[in-house]
This record gives C-alpha cells, sequence and structure tokens, in this order.
C-alpha cells in the first residue's frame, strides 16, 4: 500500500492509500496514513498546521455583564506537539463575530462576558486548519 | 443577541430590536403607534422561529 497527501494550491486536501504508484504533480508519497496532514498548509516540502486547545477559568459566569471568563488557546502543530515558541494569529469566533489575537509564547487569550442567560460556544482556528471549541454557561 | 468586540474580548448584549421590545413592553401608556411596533417585532421574532 502507498500513502499519499494530495496538494492543491499549498494545501493538503486529501490523505489517500491506493495499491499502485501513481504519477501526478499534486500528489506526494508520504510514510504514514496520516489524517492529521489535512488542510495542512505545504510550504517547501513541509507540512505546517497549528491548531488551539481551548480551556477557561470559568465554565459557568453570571449573566450580570461584568462576571467574565478568560479563554485560553494553546497552540499545537499538527503531530499534537505544543508550540510554545508560536506567535502567529489565533482566529477566536462567537456567533459570527471574529477577534483576531497574536499569540504570546504559543498561548493566546480573550475575555468573554454577556447579559444574556444561555449557553455560548466560543471557536478558534488558526490559518483554518482545525476549529475548536469551548462552552461557557451563563445564569 | 449582540455580540460586541472588545479589546479584550466579547461581550454579549441584548441586541436594539429585544431593547425596543423591552422598552415599550414596560411603558405603562404606550401609544397606539408603539403598540404597532411591538406586534411587529413580536411577528417578526415569530417568523424566524
Amino acid at each position: 500500500m502507498i500513502y499519499y497527501a494530495q496538494i492543491e494550491n499549498n494545501k493538503c486536501v486529501g490523505v489517500s492509500q491506493l495499491n499502485e504508484v501513481v504519477e501526478d504533480n499534486s500528489l506526494m508519497i508520504l510514510e504514514n496514513y496520516d489524517t492529521r496532514l489535512l488542510n495542512c498548509d505545504y510550504i517547501n516540502g513541509n507540512f505546517e498546521g497549528y491548531y488551539t486547545k481551548l480551556s477557561t477559568d470559568k465554565n459557568t459566569i453570571l449573566s450580570d455583564g461584568i462576571d467574565k471568563a478568560i479563554i485560553v488557546a494553546e497552540v499545537y502543530n499538527y503531530l499534537d506537539e505544543q508550540q510554545l515558541e508560536f506567535t502567529g494569529e489565533v482566529v477566536f469566533e462567537l456567533d459570527g463575530e471574529q477577534i483576531i489575537k497574536q499569540a504570546v509564547d504559543g498561548i493566546a487569550t480573550i475575555e468573554f462576558s454577556t447579559s444574556l442567560v444561555g449557553e455560548y460556544m466560543i471557536k478558534s482556528n488558526i490559518n483554518n486548519y482545525r476549529t475548536s471549541e469551548l462552552k461557557v454557561v451563563a445564569q | 443577541m449582540k455580540v460586541s468586540k472588545t479589546s479584550k474580548g466579547f461581550l454579549v448584549g441584548k441586541d436594539e430590536k429585544q431593547l425596543k421590545r423591552e422598552s415599550i413592553k414596560n411603558k405603562s401608556n404606550p401609544t397606539n403607534k408603539q403598540i404597532v411596533e411591538l406586534l411587529e417585532l413580536i411577528l417578526e421574532k415569530l417568523e424566524g422561529e
């Protein structure tokens, strides 16, 4: 079995396993079948993909518009290795609104507060590689 | 629901329609025009659900 990553516009858009060698400029031979490569950028012969693991100091806050949860995004690469040197942009999203924060030492943070009772799903991603989600409840 | 972006993060509050609806609801003596506005807002919400 031969494993391939399909590259389009410098991005991995597919990972496949084939029985035969296929000659195609868009196919890169891989050592392993690794679906984590999906959506990775392919730059100068290397795959690059970063995602975040989200955490918060409070999963539940008061809906008074004052109480706040600190949302922390820790950056990992596609191999699930924490990237403490990462200083790129992290995109946070809530209900279609986006905030872009520059990571410092592989960590980006935002605050969240609300005056409305409900459940809120905060998302984050880096260059659309993989989206992470975190739920905060406001009472 | 209105999501505002601040320098530190997200702040969620009531949107303009919610605020208007509440302001009319809390009036003890609303005008006919305000009642019509309130009905329109309620109908709009119902149609959206």
